[in-house]
């Protein structure tokens, strides 16, 4: 199974490769700049979704803390691009250890709850911290990505920056899944009971892939501050956190590739359909609902089940 | 020296006394079962010795050591794994991931290097599913090695139970009703195995209202009613034992 999964990523590196060949107007080269981005964030997501079955609502705050942390270390204390983003993550990775501990002990959703407070706070601190944030106006000017000698200063480069992160963010996932870990959290979609008695110690495992979906979105957060350049709060609220759950689950959360995507579709289509964008958290409600309610596996499950349509039989008998 | 001593344990579901004051032990090497009519207590016993739901009173030694309140995973990773009266497969993996799965203890891939997948990983994997096989012959499982877990008929199913308790390579392993739903032969065949899993070093304790299988194939017997120990001694004691019979008045007992 990971040998099809290693030439899935194979086949979507090569031709990831070559998309920029066929693709003149630089404004698409763009959009598919924050697909990548995006997807960087569902891919961690959809591993605490659909592995350790709990839901964040407050990825869009991991995602700005590194953001700003990336954009502040860079621009007010000049730290170079690379060391700032490992900081921002290391610190992301520490602040979702502080909120995984005491909640994923307990069973049920604290998670959620907690996550959704977090974003909050966040989110009041990007608007009230003006002599560090900049406020609700943001700030600007943060340098370019710089690795070595290579400045990420044209679309082109930072296109295959970020979707070779997103490349390398899916072979660590796909890893991940199959391994002793991901058996280990797979077991929580049927019984955490039966796992405990093989010795699987199901807290750990939610705390430790928790705060690996939260490296995931500081990762991202760091490569947005330096591709976009200028910050401010509103990117980082409560309807992104919403938006990336809904990629998640419309993609298919049981699997990396459904969060792939999942935000892919989610990305491009309100792009396309302009008229969308005033009523965006009404229409990913409503797709969040209607992907629950009919195909709970998303669009992955769905082309499954078109292609192994014997797979939908055997589902109903169990 | 027992390899488990359980000492005065007590259980409450409310004003249910589900275990009252139960003590016995379990001598390395032996074959143990428990009966008791429906509801006696045996399900939570063994509940209470996997750190399922934790013991209100009385004490558990398992290895010598205390292991009273302790966490399930914790109890599974000093030797004592189990299977469930009410099947608990891992039904959307396939055969061979269950048991690997089972492994867990015995390997010790982290979340990181997993995430690179290296050589050491790669090969620990290896071994995992080629031991997995191996269990998975034992219990007569390998040519399903690759089915959905959740497909498969009952009773494959518990056999894949214990292949998968048998792959943390125990040193107590407690089958709950190992045989309910099971043909005759399908019996037979898993007397077999539990003598083969004995006679490999694992002593067992299990519950059963197989009263044949249970004369056949232990070297002790204790019985249970309401939650209190009624009788233990050797399979010809407990036949000829009053309470028992009284305990069992209106079922059959063969
Ligand atoms: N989690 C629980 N909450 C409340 N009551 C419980 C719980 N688990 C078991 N009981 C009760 O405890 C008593 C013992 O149940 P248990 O399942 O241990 O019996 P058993 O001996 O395994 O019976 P059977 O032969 O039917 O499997 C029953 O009266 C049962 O209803
Ligand atoms: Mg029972």
């Amino acid at each position: 199974m990971i040998k099809s999964n290693y030439l899935a990523l194979l086949i979507l590196a090569l031709v990831l490769a070559f998309i920029p060949l066929a693709i003149s107007n630089v404004y698409y080269l763009g959009i598919l700049i924050f697909v990548g981005i995006n997807s960087l964030i569902t891919i961690g997501l959809s591993l605490l979704m659909g592995y350790a079955g709990q839901i964040s609502l407050g990825h869009a705050a991991f995602f700005g803390l590194g953001a700003y942390l990336s954009g502040v270390l860079s621009t007010r204390l000049a730290v170079p691009p690379v060391s700032a983003l490992l900081l921002a993550a290391l610190f992301t990775a520490l602040v979702a250890l502080l909120i995984g501990l005491p909640t994923l002990r307990l069973k049920g959703h604290y998670l959620a709850m907690a996550t959704l407070g977090f974003g909050q706070i966040v989110y009041i601190v990007f608007n009230a911290w003006v002599e560090m944030t900049g406020g609700p106006s943001g700030f600007g000017n943060i340098p370019r990505l710089r690795i070595g000698g290579v400045v990420f200063d044209t679309d082109l480069k930072y296109f295959y920056l970020v979707w070779g992160l997103v490349v390398v963010g899916l072979f660590f996932a796909v890893n991940i899944i199959h391994s002793r870990v991901g058996r280990a959290l797979r077991t929580m979609h049927t019984s955490e009971v039966a796992a405990g008695t093989l010795g699987i110690n199901t807290v750990r495992y939610k705390i430790q892939i928790f705060v690996i979906s939260a490296v995931y979105a500081s990762v991202a957060g760091s490569l947005y501050a330096y591709f976009v350049t200028f910050l401010s709060p509103g990117t980082f609220g409560i309807s992104f956190s919403i938006l990336l759950v809904t990629m998640v689950v419309f993609g298919g959360r049981f699997s990396v590739w459904g969060a792939l995507l999942g935000t892919a579709v989610l990305s491009i289509l309100p792009e396309s359909l302009r008229i969308i964008k005033d009523y965006d958290v009404l229409v990913y409600g409503a797709v969040l609902l209607l992907v629950m309610i009919f195909f709970p596996e998303g669009l992955v499950g769905l082309i499954g089940r078109v292609f192994r349509p014997r797979s939908l039989p055997e589902k109903l008998r169990t | 020296m027992p390899l488990l001593e359980v000492i005065n344990l007590e259980k409450h579901f409310g004003g249910l006394t589900a275990i009252n004051r139960v003590t016995f032990s379990i001598q390395p090497g032996q074959i143990k079962a428990i009966i008791g009519p429906n509801g006696a207590g045996k399900t939570t016993l063994f509940n209470v010795l996997t750190g399922v739901v934790p013991p209100d009173g009385g004490e558990i030694r398992f290895r010598d050591g205390d292991i009273t309140g302790w966490k399930s995973h914790l109890i599974a990773s000093r030797g004592i794994a189990r299977t469930f009266q009410i099947i608990k497969i891992f039904g959307d993996m396939t055969v061979l991931e269950n048991v690997m799965t089972g492994c867990h203890l015995k390997s010790k891939t982290g979340l990181l290097s997993a995430a690179f997948h290296l050589l050491p990983v790669w090969r620990e994997e290896r071994e995992i599913a080629e031991k997995s096989i191996r269990i998975l012959r034992e219990v007569g499982l390998e040519d399903r090695a690759q089915a959905r877990a959740g497909n498969l008929p009952l009773g494959m199913q518990r056999l894949l139970e214990i292949g998968r308790a048998l792959a943390s390579e125990p040193s107590l392993i407690l089958l709950d009703e190992p045989v309910a739903g099971l043909s005759g032969p399908e019996t037979r065949e898993l007397a077999h195995l539990i003598r083969r899993i004995r006679d490999g070093g694992t002593t067992v304790l299990l519950v059963d209202h197989d009263m044949s299988l249970i004369m056949d194939i232990s070297d002790e017997v204790l019985v249970l009613d309401y939650g209190c120990k009624i009788a233990e001694g050797s399979p010809r004691e407990i036949q000829n034992d009053e309470k028992v019979i009284a305990a069992y008045l209106g079922e059959e007992m063969d």
